[in-house]
Formats: C-alpha cells, structure tokens, sequence
C-alpha cells in the first residue's frame, strides 16, 4: 500500500483540527498535500459553525517544507507556477474570516516555517525548530515569508533567518515574536486546542474583519481610516453587537453568532 | 594624504571586504569626501565578483559621530538641498546594494552615524556602545532614510522615542527593542561582525540578492510579495546553485555556491 499522504480533518465543537499527514516525509508539502490542505481549508472556512482552525502535524513534527523530490528537474515555467499555486492555500489562510492557529512541534522547515508564519497564532513547543532552508539549497524564500516574516519580529531579524537560515528553537521563536505562546515538549496542541477556544468564543463577525485589514497590510493612516469607518458601522449593528450589550449589562459572557 | 584626511578605507579578507569611516579629527563624521569615497567603494564592490559580503566600520574604536557640524555653519538652504542629496547617493549605494552588509558599531553612532548602521542587514555593537538620533539637538530632523530604516526594525512607538526626544539607546536597549541584532564585548565589534559576514559570503549568493531585493520594495502588499517569491523561485529552481544545494543535501555535505 502507499505511504499515507494526506490532511486529516476532525472536528471538536466549534474547532476544526487540520493534520498534515505525510509523516515518512515529516509532512512535505508534496502537491498531494497541497491539493488536500486546499479543500480542508475552505470546507472549514465555509462552514460558519467552525470558529477556528488549528493547524498541526502528524507524527511529532509540523512540516519539513517543500518536496526536495521535486526540484531536481525544473524549468522556470514549471517552478513558477509550484510557487504561484501555494497562493491557493495562501489566500485561504490570509485572507480567510476564521482564526487560524499552528500547533507545531518538530520542524518548521522552509515552506512549512511560511505555512506556520501565515496562522493568525501560533503555539510552539519549547524544543521545536523553525528554519527559513531555503538557501541552503540556493532558493530564496517563498510560502509568503517575505511579506509575513518582517511583520511578525522585524527587517533585521527577519533577514538575518532569511539569509542566513539561522536556526530558532520555541523559546527564541517566543522572545522574537514567531511564536506568540510556549508549550512543554508534546504539548503544542494541546494548548493550541486551548487557545482556540478563545478565539472561537470571540465575536466572528469582528475577527473577520480584523483578519481583513491586516491582510491588506501595508496600511497607511487613510486607508485604515477607510476600513473602520465603513465596517464599524456594519457591525455596529449586527445581532452579536447587541448581544454583547446586553451581556456587558447583565455581566454574563456573550453567546455570539456571528449575525 | 596623510591618514588624518576624511575618507573610507576598504580592505578585502578572502569574500569579505571591510569599509572603514576614518575621520579621525571629527569622530568618523560625514563629510563631503567620506560620503563621495564610500559611493565609489560601493560601486566597485558591485562589479568585483569576488566579494561576497561587506562590513561596515568606524576607525579609531567608534562608529560615527554623524553629519559634519563644522560644515553646516553658513550653509545656505540649496547648498543644504545639494548636501542632502549627496546623502541620498550614499544611502542607495547601500540599501540597493546587491551584497549582504553587516555593520560593526563600538562607542558612538549617532545622527547620520545611526542612519548609516540601519542600512546594515546585521548590526553588532559593542556592549558599551550607543545610539542617539541627534539631530533635534541641532535644530535638525532625522536623515539618510532613518524615517524608512527605523520603524522597519523598532517599533513606532520606540521610534517616535528616538527620533523625537533624542534618547540615547544603550547597546543592551537597542538590542531589546530589535535596534541591533547582536552584542559584542568592548572591542570585539568587529571580529564577531567578521564571523556573520563570512557566513553571509557563505551563503548562496542568488537567492540573498532576490531576497535582499524583494525586502527592499517595503512596504509591499501579499500579492506584491507572492508574485516576487514566484518568479525568483522560477529562476532560481535552475541555477547551478540549486543542483549543487541539492546535490549536497543528499550527499549530507555543505555546498559549495559559486553563484551562478
């Protein structure tokens, strides 16, 4: 039989856990993986009953990037559109409505570090290795790393892994900005699965159009000006606005909607 | 010349070349012949395919004390526009600079001393050096792109501190606040600038430059960067750098890049 390659997708109430499974490649973004992560994604972002996404690896490690296999025999035509296609899953992540946390132990290698890097949150066990590889075998960075990475710990730092590949363990990767939250060795799902209750006990509405102006970072003073006078408004109104009036004044916890 | 006259002095170690400011009666400030003597190494570097990397130095154990006060004095304002414009050429000879720089800081980089270090991909500094954007205490605002270069590492806030009051930055402040990336002892700037300069000279040489490119073009919009990332990762899927990055991750030994 072949080798497992694949996304398993399992739901925990309002949750969606999303695991890259291709453990004999430590879960390589193979196109196979790809075109799986493609549909889990959107399915979960279609379906308004789920709040959050968690995105994880199976087998101790998260993702040791692209598929080596591939790059042997490659024309730039070829190579282009490999790289032009990752926008598919992307645009879902960066653009998308609902939270997105990456759970990661292991690796966080290469496209799977870009992959990492595009989640709203992230959880990293304190033993687990992020690490821009590319040029070590003479690419430069891609998984949306050159627009993510500088916006998450700055240009300085952020050349510095770009250029140089410089290995990050989970407790750097917290003090750079990487991670935003730390867990024991083996534990980075379990509190991912934490945290995505918060955010899934959050208003969806106002997530969605929080995940929305950053994804059109840069912003200038105008343009932000812009985005919040139009949407405030909208939500102003919304069914979960009013709910979380009344809760503020009754002091009990909102039930949001996301209507 | 005797070694008094304002000027940068460029010594190549194997990859890697070293540009020292050496204004010894003025701190290493800018003045006219340091600025036009560092846009003629740039442009020399560019084209001499043997160096890989550049460190950027002050003589004399500190950095540079910024902009020439003696030469302000009766300034007229276009003589003021010309002079500001000549820093503009210094600082695109190293933002557009194709080769990775590393910046070695001990004792002072203030005003324009500080806006040159920022154009650095890697700033080490002694741990007892400083930074200062002084120029408010001379009735000036920030220059050579310190408004571009500072908030892409420091936060605004911590920008808005330095460029507006003029707080003097202590090296173990900047390296909280993402100012510098490393900290030497008193004297060793340069040595351990050497080290990260040798494994930038290291590194493939293609992909550094696109990336170095692309992270140039800040701010950019996703689609901006995702179309860049595209098209350089096609081009560089072919290099013999590539083969050779591959060869040697299946062979488990370092690569060899030869750039091409």
């Amino acid at each position: 039989m072949a080798e497992k390659m694949t996304v398993n997708v399992t739901r925990e109430g309002p949750i969606s856990v999303l695991e890259i499974d291709n453990v004999k490649q430590r879960n390589a973004l193979t196109m196979v993986v790809k075109e799986a992560l493609v549909p889990a994604l959107r399915e979960a972002e279609e379906n308004t009953d789920v709040r959050c996404i968690v995105i994880t690896g199976a087998g101790g490690t998260f993702s040791a990037g692209g598929d080596v296999s591939l790059f042997g025999d490659m024309t730039p035509a070829k190579g282009r559109q490999i790289v032009f296609d990752q926008r598919k899953f992307l645009h879902l992540m960066l653009r998308g409505d609902t939270p997105i946390i990456a759970a990661v132990e292991g690796f966080a290698y290469g496209a799977g570090f870009g992959l990492a890097m595009a989640a709203d949150h992230v959880v990293s066990a304190e033993n687990a290795k992020f690490c821009a590889a590319f040029n070590k075998i003479g690419l430069m960075p891609d998984g949306g790393l050159l627009w993510t990475l500088p916006q998450r710990i700055g240009m300085g730092r952020a050349k510095d892994m770009l250029m140089c590949a410089t290995v990050i363990d989970g407790i750097q990767a917290k003090s750079l900005g990487i991670a935003d939250r730390l867990a024991k060795p083996t534990k980075a799902l379990d509190v991912a699965m934490e945290r995505a209750m918060h955010f899934a006990s959050a208003a969806p509405l106002a997530v969605a159009t929080i995940k929305s102006a950053f994804a059109r970072y840069p912003l200038d003073l105008e343009a932000a000006f812009a985005i919040e006078t139009d949407a405030q408004p909208a939500l102003m109104n919304t069914q979960d606005a009013k709910e979380a009036r009344r809760a503020f004044f009754a002091k009990e916890k909102p039930n949001f909607k996301g209507a | 010349m005797s070694n008094t006259e304002p000027t940068v002095l460029r010594q190549d170690e194997g990859a890697v070349t070293v540009l020292t400011v050496s204004n010894p009666k003025r701190r290493n400030a800018f003045s006219p012949e340091v600025r036009s003597a560092l846009v003629g190494h740039m442009d020399d570097i560019a084209t001499d395919a043997r160096i890989r990397s550049i460190v950027i130095t002050g003589a004399n154990n500190t950095f540079s004390a910024g902009g020439d006060l003696s030469t302000m004095q009766d300034m007229t304002a276009f003589e003021g526009r010309e002079r500001i414009r000549a820093g503009r050429a210094m600082v695109e000879s190293l933002w557009r600079s194709e080769k990775p720089i590393v910046a070695a800081v001990e004792g002072f980089a203030f005003g324009a001393g500080l806006s040159l270090a920022l154009l650095a991909d890697w700033i080490v500094v002694a741990e007892d050096a400083s930074f200062c954007a002084s120029f408010g205490k001379v009735g000036l605002m920030g220059d050579m792109g310190l408004f571009w270069t500072l908030p892409q590492r420091v936060s605004v806030g911590k920008a808005r501190r330095i460029l507006m009051l003029a707080e003097i930055v202590s090296a173990n402040e900047a390296l909280k606040i993402g100012l510098v990336e490393e900290i030497a002892q008193k004297g060793k700037a340069l040595e351990r600038a050497m080290l990260k300069a040798k494994t930038m000279a290291e590194a493939a040489p293609l992909p550094n430059r696109l990336t170095r490119e692309a992270l140039g073009q800040f701010p950019a919009g996703l689609d901006d960067m995702l179309a860049y990332e595209a098209h350089g990762q096609g081009l560089l899927f072919t290099s013999s750098d590539t083969k050779e990055g591959l060869a040697s991750f299946f062979e488990k030994r370092p690569p060899v890049f030869k750039g091409a």
